[in-house]
């Protein structure tokens, strides 16, 4: 499911650090709520993953992939 | 009661007064254990204004709801006091058996107040809890005082904790020790016990921790010393204990030469675990319930110093009266100046940095021979620093300045910025041999935001960094970001010292062993999570672990918040900052590198929901974390703190 667009993912592609930038994002888009945000802040990027899957954001298979290859994958999957 | 025992110890020594006080359920699950109990106490108990060294002022000894049961590595126990260095928070841990022996001897915690009269020890034999004169143990060595005591209460099975001639003496970074030579390095805590008269804790305990469910439990400890046998990191500590990073610090540029003024050094292998190993290791020693065993002992067999033996060293206790003060060509000499501070009982980390920082003075032109008694301070001279330490310890003439630490030392001599920028040091403690140019920028910048001043050892411990590397996929799970991995980058760095700063925390207040969890990661999130819960019954996630690392992380920022230290004090020595690192050895791989914090400070205070003007909690995250009373606390000094008085105030320390 397209939730970003292309502008906004390469703005996310060219950051050092983009962990706390996507959360934000994806909370203030309403894909999750404050306590999502929190919990998966607590327990590091996987468990974002999980979640987006479980939600049917990403499907199976671009989950995979966002698992193995981190970020890079998983915005190209969200946009 | 599962996992904990259930109640803390506290001991006035001003009256003598001995009480035992149960712990709620509401209280374990908030502060767990350890560093979290210390934590609250050290926040909650004393003024803000307290000097270290008032007998009202609280030491405090915790362990976790792990200590003393079969999961790996759970000999660490926490010690924490107002540290008389920094003036902050400061706490230090330790490994050995005294952790469990605490446990077993039915306590949690313990907490001293007051001042005894004249020299004391206690002795807690279960529940019997005595304070006993020690006018014949003053003055004595660690490793003196232990034995007598052990004669004393004819048991040489008892586990005693103790301060060395530095701690009676108040030297600013004393520390403190159990079996005799597993040092709480780092704050200063072994000053605050000596300031009490209190020469140490004998203990002894017959009891056991009970475990919820033992079945579970067996299972995933044996799992986990299955994962432990085989694991990457394992061999190398074993081998070589955590002097196995000289030749690692040494290729990837973050080996303190001359106080950080090189990276490099082409004699370092002089000094590195494969040759300490080689020629002077005599057994191994490992701490309670450890499957790595990477502590071991040392007897010089050459030199002037042949026959000297000590517990050690480590790569954080040989660095700083060796190679950071230019001695580097006879290794006797590195391990007999470690030998002389653990006797004396002196943070090594501070008692190195601090005639590192004289020595570069005296380089500089900004003290004289004047100031030294005469001592000509130069780079390698092993006699000179030799004399320092001594000199420390018992505060006689330019060591009595030092004793003080680098920072405040150079205010005495009023040395002014230029001082302050040779003394390196973050909050008033030197950092310690690790430098952030090379060893990594998640180092960095848990540096400039730790909670007991510029350190990471054993502490944030970014090691992701360090040996993520070795783990495959393992930043990428955690961050998101495999390339994290890398030490001279800035990628994932922020969300990497957040994430390991939680964590570590909580681990600490567990009391459990980071070589296990932050060094090794064979012990993961979810592993520490099947043990508490086999151990205690009860249903911790994951989120809630982490979160109480969160909450105490928060709450011992607060302290050094409440003291008017926030975002300026948020900082690393300049050196690391402004000075390109030069070429050392000809395969070293950062020459050039400077380190960028303030490209990641802003982003990191957005993980922990500091206010970026003052690097304060923000009460939305005080509230969340369960620290009301910190919130109501902290809401006057946020004006104050942006004050044009307190801007003209730099803090070196509080």
């Amino acid at each position: 499911m397209a939730v970003m667009t292309k502008a906004e993912a390469k703005k996310f592609m060219e950051m050092d650090d983009r962990m706390i930038d996507i959360l934000d994002f994806l909370r203030d888009k309403g894909v999750f709520n404050e306590q999502t945000h929190r919990k998966i802040l607590l327990s590091g990027y996987f468990r974002l993953v999980e979640y987006l899957e479980k939600e049917k954001i990403i499907t199976g298979k671009q989950a995979q992939d966002a698992q193995k290859n981190g970020f890079d994958d998983l915005i190209y999957a969200l946009q | 009661m599962n996992g904990w025992a259930g109640q803390r110890l506290r001991v006035n020594l001003s009256t003598e007064e001995i009480t035992k006080e149960p712990l709620s359920y509401e209280y374990r699950r908030k502060w767990l254990g350890g560093r979290g109990f210390n934590s609250e106490v050290l926040y909650n108990e004393m003024p803000v204004n307290i000097d270290p060294f008032d007998p009202e002022a609280r030491v405090c000894i915790g362990v976790g709801p792990m200590s003393g049961t079969a999961a790996p590595s759970t000999g660490r126990v926490t010690v924490s006091a107002k540290s008389p260095l920094t003036g902050g928070h400061g706490d230090a841990n330790m490994g050995g058996h005294w952790g469990a022996e605490i446990k077993y001897a039915g306590y949690d915690q313990i907490i001293i107040q007051g001042r005894a009269k004249k020299p004391v020890y206690l002795w807690i034999d279960d529940d019997k809890v005595e304070i006993r004169d020690a006018s014949h143990l003053w003055g004595k060595y660690p490793r003196e005082a232990d034995q007598m005591i052990k004669e004393e209460l004819g048991d040489e099975d008892i586990h005693i904790m103790l301060i060395g001639p530095a701690g009676e003496n108040m030297v600013r970074f004393a520390c403190c020790f159990n079996d005799v030579w597993r040092a709480a390095g780092r704050t200063g805590t072994g000053a605050v016990i000596g300031s009490k008269n209190l020469k140490g804790i004998a203990t002894r305990g017959s009891g056991t921790v009970k475990i919820a469910d033992p079945k579970k439990m067996m299972n995933v400890c044996d799992g986990l010393r299955q994962k432990m046998k085989t694991d990457v990191m394992k061999d190398g500590l074993y081998e070589y204990g955590s002097l196995v990073l000289i030749n690692i610090a040494n290729r990837d540029g973050w080996f303190p030469w001359k106080n950080f003024q090189e990276g490099a050094h082409l004699h370092a292998d002089n000094m590195s675990g494969e040759t300490h190993a080689a020629t002077v290791m005599k057994h191994r020693e490992g701490c309670f319930a450890c499957p790595i065993c990477c502590g071991r002992f040392t007897q010089i067999k050459e030199g002037k110093y042949a026959g000297e033996e000590f517990g050690g060293p480590e790569y954080e206790h040989a660095v700083p009266t060796g190679p950071r003060c230019g001695i580097i060509e006879d290794a006797n000499d590195i391990w007999h100046n470690c030998r002389l501070t653990n006797d004396y009982g002196m943070d090594g980390i501070e008692c190195g940095g601090t005639i590192a920082a004289a020595i570069e003075w005296y380089e500089k032109g900004l003290i004289t021979t004047k100031e030294t008694g005469g001592l000509e301070l130069e780079w390698g001279n092993e006699e000179v620093v030799e004399t320092l330490i001594r000199m420390i310890a018992k505060r006689e003439g330019f060591g009595d300045i030092l004793a003080e630490g680098a920072d405040r030392a150079a205010d005495k001599l009023g040395l002014g910025d230029k001082g302050h920028y040779y003394s390196i040091t973050t909050r008033g403690m030197t950092v310690p041999g690790d430098d952030p140019r090379g060893l990594g920028f998640g180092y960095g910048l848990s540096f400039a935001v730790g909670t007991r001043g510029g350190c990471d050892h054993l502490r944030s411990l970014c090691c992701l960094e360090l040996s993520g590397a070795l783990y495959p996929g393992l930043c990428t799970k955690l961050l998101g970001d495999e390339r994290a991995n890398r030490p001279v980058t800035k990628v994932g760095k922020p969300y990497m010292v957040y994430y390991e700063e939680n964590q570590k925390t909580t681990t600490d207040c567990l009391n459990v062993c980071c070589f296990t969890t932050h060094w090794s990661y064979a012990v993961r999130t979810e592993d520490q999570v099947d043990y508490l819960n086999a151990t205690t019954g009860l249903d911790f996630t994951e989120e809630e672990f982490q979160e109480i690392g969160e909450r105490v992380y928060t709450l011992e920022r607060a302290y050094w918040n409440r003291h008017m230290s926030g975002a300026r004090e948020d900082t690393v020595p300049e050196r690391f900052l402004n000075e390109p690192m030069p070429q050392g050895v000809e395969y070293q791989t950062n020459v050039g590198a400077t380190f960028p914090l303030n490209d990641m400070l802003k982003k990191y205070y957005r993980y922990r929901d500091w206010d970026p003007k003052t690097g304060f909690p923000s009460a939305k995250k005080l509230k969340a974390l369960g620290l009301e009373n910190v919130a109501k606390d902290l809401e006057p000094l946020r004006a104050k703190y942006l004050s044009e008085a307190e801007k003209k105030n730099k803090k070196w320390y509080c």
